[in-house]
């Protein structure tokens, strides 16, 4: 990938934000909206909530999901024409609302005997108000389209490329150049352009989502049967929070993502860490091998059955002792190889283990090669036990827990089986905690 | 029974009996008399009204701060899908539609409208649609899909809560979606017949003397939408068709996977939806037409510029769908064309406004509950368009693009706009309706209570939005920064509540309010010439029309100089019976004045059961399905031949 030398200006416009001005102009949209009650703001310290519950990475560094306080050039384009338009749309507001109070203050009932005028109408007014209206739309109106042509233009060629897919109820990202896929984290260089192909065509696209992160781009949807795009860049290494903005069914509101903005460097060091393969646990191999033979030998032994060879007898008592042995091998393995072993048997089949002996590379559900590495699970809802970040490991870890055993009750609709008691396939809670264990060190 | 017995000297028999009874319920299920349909249009939409509400009420207990948990997520995809439907197609378009139907012929100087029989057609079949849809819930579940029911979520089965297995999750969705598709296509049969019926009516039915454009703005503003009706149903008819071919005989239309498109649904669906709007809102501002002259003692401040806006928003309104998808990806020239589109159709707006405001200017205005409602609309209505126009600047747009920002706009510009117009109304029209006013004091704690509710559970919503809260969502996490606004909105529907509660209090307590008189409010247009409540012919004797504010003219003379005076003696007052009131109301009925009335009819109703009935067949299969389509097809047809074969009531035509 081609790289931006570092004093070359990022892509679109780069103004710094006004934040003040955002807070003002909060205000003065409380007063249009007639609430002189309430005084100020409207950010998370004022309305008391416990930011320790957002999922994901340390809450101090996660950014507000805030259209007005834009936090890439994307985003900031967008909200030129906001500051642009916001303060014509106030004036009208006052413009309207003043007469209005004017009339009707001036030309209320006082029991006058005398009726008013009967006024029917004026041309010149009517000519009046019908044009300035439109010549303040013109004028609202060129930038608008200027930037609709802008924002939509081809992408730069050194632009880094996603391919990103929405599936029920989670966000799966592919990184063309590096061929490697990861899901609900959207790593991305700071200062760079980022082209997100939004596609629709993909396995397991299913219904209408849409890709949205307020604080660095407006939303584009992403329609099954076609591929869409959308551009956006950070200023800043930074966590910004994502969301699906289009109702794609029971958990819309529990499909969201995270845009981890990284400086160049640790950009790169993220691409090569999720390059590398799946850790296997030391000691896995000779167990995997061992069921492996045991699996081999019995199916040789069900064949010669079925067929009544005569050395049907042999092979079975050979393929009963090869079964020992794999089990011995296994119950002596500790429990990150029992879990490597298990994750061949109940994961593969919905997730990509890259590497593992027994992947797939299914899309079905999240590729949880590195799985460790992120910082919040099952569309980003809840904090992972293994996350740097992770304000409560305990509460995790249960929920983590919870999320494999049963599913639906965290999160309504989730394609996910349940492994518990009652569910489609049964792990014990020994097998559970393997994989628990395993996965804490896919990093 | 005896109330429908015929004369015997009948020469004529049809399928029944024609019905003949004036009073107790058979005379109201087979009444074809437009004010008696008006009422129950009125009526049954306000208790849609209640049920939607109350769907609002639950949408805001379950958001009114994070996690919360007092609905599951199917429910609140149902609740808030079903709370759409009902405000949209069974409360703000009927409620307009009451007004048409009670208001078209009176203010037309006529005695009914063209086809009284289609137009208890159209109550019946918009009732038996609304109690079809409602009717899903002893079945497989209310709609989920949203109102606007994006494919391919509305084809295919979501994964379905775990206790549901995967059959049975397919099942319960087809049922779901064939609830949607199907309630709305038979909501939508009584939409085009109203449509056909009060073009007819305005075409066919005015006074002598009434000219196109000296007819009241309501009955302009009728007019318009009655064309909008005409063109927009058949589209979202088309489009519930086929997706009843979708989910019920895997028809891909809007199938991707099956070479179907996604999109086409969406411009389907708001090639209809944004008419729509219209056909929500131009009723209101036509009601408010007719109010803010009374009430500030002037003529309407430039009647023809506001006809031919109403005119322009129904064209314009053609052209602007696609701001609903800014995006869905449509490409920049699209985009920046209905863009432009979409801020240009400001500018009919905007004359309205400036209008009502140079109505009122150099008024003498009565702050009356029907005025205070009139000026709610003008000043939320306002708000609301200025935030529409925000939408028109696409970038920005795909930032308030499907987030409360977008919920705010809208419900400030139908319930800000729409209903505040039905409300003021309402009250306007009650002593015609039912010969008294509403108490003004409850009339005015109703509109204080409705207006502060009102700010308080919309306007924290812009905020809501651009801070990032999408819509469509049954929870949010703490720490998003939605607490606090959220539990605001939740108050702020409270109040609304509230002010409905005075509402109803109010409509009770004023029953022994004194008779209002013909004209209690010295208005302008002919309705108020005759009795309150009119007799079923309307008018004794029809007017003869010749001003725009005919009523008005009759009672003030007007000098030169546009200064006016009263009528003198034998004109205007109670002291003059002889007056523009008095000889219009003689108080005889139509048969004693020898006026030809249409004769009730049971038709409409028998008709309108057929359409349901069949409708329940598509969930079925086989026999079933077949006799439920057979009986519903029967009676649907059977209905029509009767009807055309119906004899008139009256011994000697």
């Amino acid at each position: 990938m081609g790289r931006r030398p570092a004093d070359t200006p990022p892509p679109l416009d780069d103004r710094p934000a006004r934040r003040l001005g955002r807070r003002m102009r909060t205000r003065s949209f409380l007063a249009l909206a007639g609430m002189a009650t309430v005084l100020a703001g409207c950010s998370a310290d004022l309305d008391g909530s416990d930011t320790s519950q957002i999922p994901g990475p340390n809450p101090d560094r996660v950014l507000p999901a805030d259209a007005l306080n834009p936090l890439g050039p994307v985003a900031r384009s967008q909200d030129q024409l906001w500051d642009y338009a916001y303060p014509i749309t106030i004036g009208v507001f006052a413009f309207v609302f003043i007469g209005l109070a004017f009339i009707l203050f001036r030309f209320r009932d006082r029991g006058q005997q005398e009726l008013p005028k009967q006024t029917h109408g004026n041309t010149l007014l009517e000519i009046t108000w019908t044009l300035v209206p439109a010549l303040i739309l013109a004028v609202i109106a060129v930038p608008t389209v200027q930037k609709i042509f802008e924002l939509q233009a081809e992408p730069t060629e050194d632009a880094v490329r996603v391919t990103a897919v929405g599936k029920q109820y989670w966000w799966e990202f592919t990184y063309t150049e590096h061929e490697f896929t990861t899901a609900s984290e959207l790593h991305i260089p700071t200062g760079e352009e980022v082209y997100i192909e939004l596609d629709g065509t993909a396995d397991g696209s299913d219904v209408i989502h849409s890709f949205w992160v307020p604080s660095l781009a407006g939303k584009r949807d992403i329609v099954p049967g076609s591929v869409r795009a959308l551009r956006l860049a950070a200023d800043e290494p930074g966590v910004y929070p994502g969301l699906c903005a289009e109702f794609c069914g029971l958990s819309h509101a529990n499909m969201r993502f995270t845009v981890i903005a990284h400086s160049p460097e640790d950009y790169e060091a993220w691409v090569a860490q999720m390059q590398a393969d799946v850790s296997l646990p030391e000691g896995f191999q000779p167990v995997y091998d061992a069921i492996a033979a045991a699996e081999e030998a019995e199916q040789a032994a069900s064949q010669a059955e079925t067929d009544e060879a005569d050395d049907a007898e042999a092979l079975r008592e050979e393929a009963v002792a090869l079964r020992e042995e794999a089990d011995a091998a296994y119950a002596d393995a500790g429990e990150v190889v029992q879990g490597a072993i298990e994750v061949g048997g109940a994961c593969v089949g919905c997730h990509a283990f890259q590497g593992h002996p027994d992947n797939a590379g299914s899309t079905f559900g999240p590729n949880l090669s590195h799985f460790a590495a992120r910082e919040a699970f099952a569309g980003y809802i809840f904090d992972s036990p293994f996350g740097d970040e992770v304000e409560d490991p305990g509460l995790a870890m249960e929920r983590l827990r919870q999320w494999i055993t049963d599913p639906q009750s965290l999160k309504p609709g989730a394609q996910m089986p349940g492994f518990g008691a009652g569910g489609d396939q049964q792990l014990t809670d020994a097998q559970i905690d393997a994989v628990i264990a395993y996965l804490a060190t896919l990093e | 029974m005896t109330t429908t017995a015929a004369p015997s000297t009948r020469t004529r028999r049809g399928l029944f009996p024609r019905p003949t009874a004036t009073t107790g319920w058979v005379s109201w299920l087979t009444t074809v008399d437009h004010k008696r349909i008006g009422i129950m249009y009125g009526v049954a939409a306000l208790f849609f009204f209640v049920v939607g509400g109350l769907e609002a009420l639950l949408i805001r207990a379950q958001l009114a701060g994070p996690n919360g948990e007092v609905l599951s997520a199917d429910a609140y995809n149902q609740i808030f899908t079903m709370h759409g439907l009902t405000m949209v197609f069974f409360v703000v378009m009927p409620l307009g539609a009451a007004f048409m139907n009670y208001l078209l012929p009176l203010q037309l100087g006529a005695r009914d409208v063209a086809f009284p029989r289609i137009n208890a057609l159209s109550l019946w079949v918009w009732l038996a649609a609304g109690l079809f849809l409602y009717s899903a819930v002893f079945f497989d579940g209310l709609p989920n899909g949203s109102w606007v029911n994006y494919s391919p979520l509305a084809g295919q089965v979501g994964p379905d809560p775990a206790s549901l297995t995967l059959q049975q999750a397919a099942a319960a969705h087809q049922s779901r979606m064939l609830f949607y598709s199907l309630g709305l296509q038979i909501a939508g049969v009584a939409s085009l017949a109203s449509a056909v019926n009060f073009i007819t009516t305005v075409l066919n039915m005015r006074a002598p003397g009434m000219t196109l454009m000296r007819m009241p703005v309501f009955t302009w503003m009728t007019f318009v939408v009655a064309f909008l009706l005409l063109f927009a149903m058949p589209v979202i008819g088309i489009a519930l068709w086929q997706l009843m071919f979708q989910v019920r005989f895997g028809a891909p239309f809007y199938d991707p996977t099956n070479g179907g498109d996604p999109v086409l649904w969406q411009h389907m669906f708001w090639l209809f939806g944004h008419p729509e709007v219209y056909i929500m809102i131009l009723p209101a501002f036509g009601i408010i037409s007719e109010i803010l002259p009374v009430f500030s003692r002037k003529p309407l401040f430039g009647y023809t510029a506001i006809v031919f806006s109403g005119i322009a928003i129904g064209f314009m309104g053609w052209g602007v769908w696609a701001h609903h998808m800014f995006t869905a990806g449509l490409g920049p020239v699209a985009d920046a064309a209905f863009g432009i589109a979409t801020m240009f159709i400001a500018v009919p707006t905007g004359i309205k406004i400036f209008n009502w405001l140079g109505t009122m200017w150099g008024g003498q205005i009565r702050f009356t509950t029907p005025m205070l409602f009139s000026i709610g609309l003008v000043s939320m209505f306002t708000i609301g368009g200025l935030s529409g126009v925000t939408h028109s600047l696409v970038p920005h747009d795909t930032q308030q693009h499907d987030t409360y920002y977008v919920v705010a706009h809208f419900h400030y510009v139908l319930f800000g706009g729409a209903l505040f117009g039905l409300f003021a109304g309402i009250y306007f029209w009650f002593p015609k309706m039912f010969g008294h006013k509403l108490k003004e004091g409850w009339g005015k704690l109703h509109f204080a209570l409705m207006i502060l509710g009102f700010n308080l559970t919309f306007a924290p919503m812009h905020l809501l939005g651009l801070n990032g809260m999408p819509r469509r969502y049954y929870t949010y996490a703490d720490g998003m920064g939605w607490n606090f606004w959220n539990l605001v909105v939740g108050v702020g529907a409270l109040i609304i509540a509230a002010s409905f509660i005075v509402f109803v209090l109010n409509v009770i307590m004023s029953r022994k309010e004194p008779h209002a008189g013909a004209d209690p409010w010295d208005a302008r247009s002919v309705e108020w010439l005759t009795s309150s409540p009119p007799p079923v012919h309307n008018f004794d004797e029809i007017p003869t029309i010749s001003d725009r504010d005919e009523l008005w003219y009759r009672k003030y003379a007007q000098s030169p100089d546009t200064e006016p005076v009263k009528v003198p003696a034998g004109g205007a007052g109670e002291e003059n019976p002889g007056g523009p009131y008095g000889d219009k109301v003689s108080g005889k009925t139509a048969k004693e004045l020898g006026i030809h009335m249409p004769d009730p009819s049971w038709f409409p109703l028998l008709l309108s059961i057929g359409l349901p009935i069949a409708a329940y067949g598509v969930f079925y299969e086989g026999v079933t399905m077949i006799a439920l389509l057979a009986i519903g097809g029967v009676i649907t047809f059977g209905a029509m031949l009767g009807w055309a074969l119906e004899p008139s009531a009256e011994e000697h035509h």
